[in-house]
């Protein structure tokens, strides 16, 4: 978990959605209050893509 | 036809302008025509911001020697201006002038040729600023997290409820460290105007978050934040807050993915 949140500070977009999508794929095994805590921050994304990516995530997260 | 909307704070300092300018970028960004109006008749300073050379073309205009379409002038970030400058106030002195009912209505009809006039307002509220409320189809409050700013805030909130110019508010909350602290106060916000039985719809367009040497330095180089700045969580800021006000107005498409896209079960 500790690569993908590092890979969620990345300066790429598609690295940034890449582990995105893993932490999305992977909601049953992953620290849920943690990634919360992480998703919270790129709400503020610059990027939209990886802003639309989040608030997707962020909303599978809270709703389990 | 374009939409006016009008950006003003209660108290100065607390970055209306910053926020007025960055977000015109940013629509601007996103294909719209947009116009700058600076009608800070006391501290006219979006030119500067913008680095345009706006000369007294206004006080021409009240003078009645050009039009206001005149008074346009092209920035290098795709919006226009109009600059109050620093002679003006003595030709809008008083709610009925004759120069205030002309202006409000050349500057409807610049609504033909933008998609958004954005009025950047002085500071406080007063009865000549009043009409320019009145002629706009939204109005964003910017505050901080000061407590004198959210107190300025309130009073300004409750002139323009009296004054019936309004029945909902956007609201962009400036200067914060976090966006947790953004949602914390806009919830204060709404208490306070509820316990004061304003029945005033406030709606929150997203926080801006601190970045006081970033933005020191974009004022110093005359370069909106965005542009010199494209990958911060400020700029992130001024896209959600466009994102959002696009969709509460109807404007982008009223899908899942376009809902999600502005957070709208977190904020």
């Amino acid at each position: 978990m500790k690569d993908y949140l590092e890979k969620l500070e990345n300066d790429d977009p598609n690295i940034r959605i890449e582990a995105l999508n893993y932490i999305a794929s992977n909601i049953n095994s992953l620290n849920k209050i943690k990634i919360i805590k992480s998703l919270k921050e790129h709400i503020l994304d610059w990027d939209e893509d990886v802003r639309m990516n989040v608030a997707k995530v962020l909303k599978l997260y809270t709703r389990q | 036809m374009g939409e006016i909307i009008s950006f003003s704070s209660g108290k100065g300092g607390v970055g209306k302008t910053f926020c007025s300018i960055n977000t015109a970028c940013e629509l601007a960004s996103k294909g719209y025509k947009v116009l700058i109006f600076d009608i800070d008749i006391n501290c006219s300073n979006v030119f500067i911001m913008l680095h345009v050379k706006p000369g007294n073309k206004l006080q021409e205009y009240f003078e009645g020697s050009t039009q206001l379409e005149a008074c346009i002038v092209k920035s290098n970030y795709n919006v226009d201006v109009i600059s109050a400058g620093v002679n003006i106030a003595r030709f809008i002195q008083f709610e009925n002038d004759y120069n205030l009912t002309r202006l409000s209505e050349d500057l409807i009809e610049l609504k033909e040729k933008y998609d958004y006039i954005i009025i950047d307002h002085p500071a406080g509220i007063s009865q000549i600023m009043m009409k320019f409320y009145t002629l706009s189809d939204s109005i964003i409050l910017v505050a901080n997290p000061e407590v004198t700013a959210l107190t300025d805030l309130y009073r300004l909130m409750k002139m323009l409820y009296v004054g019936e110019k309004i029945d909902k508010i956007y609201l962009i909350i400036n200067k914060v460290k976090n966006i947790d602290w953004a949602i914390n106060l806009y919830k204060e916000i709404v208490r306070i105007a509820k316990s004061f039985s304003l029945p005033v719809n406030i709606k929150l367009l997203g926080p801006i978050l601190s970045d006081e040497e970033k933005v020191i330095s974009s004022v110093q180089k005359r370069t909106p934040f965005i542009h010199l700045y494209p990958k911060t969580s400020i700029k992130g800021g001024f896209s959600l807050i466009v994102t959002r006000y696009l969709h509460e107005k109807g404007t982008t498409a009223q899908n899942n993915d376009s809902t999600d896209k502005t957070f709208s079960n977190f904020f």
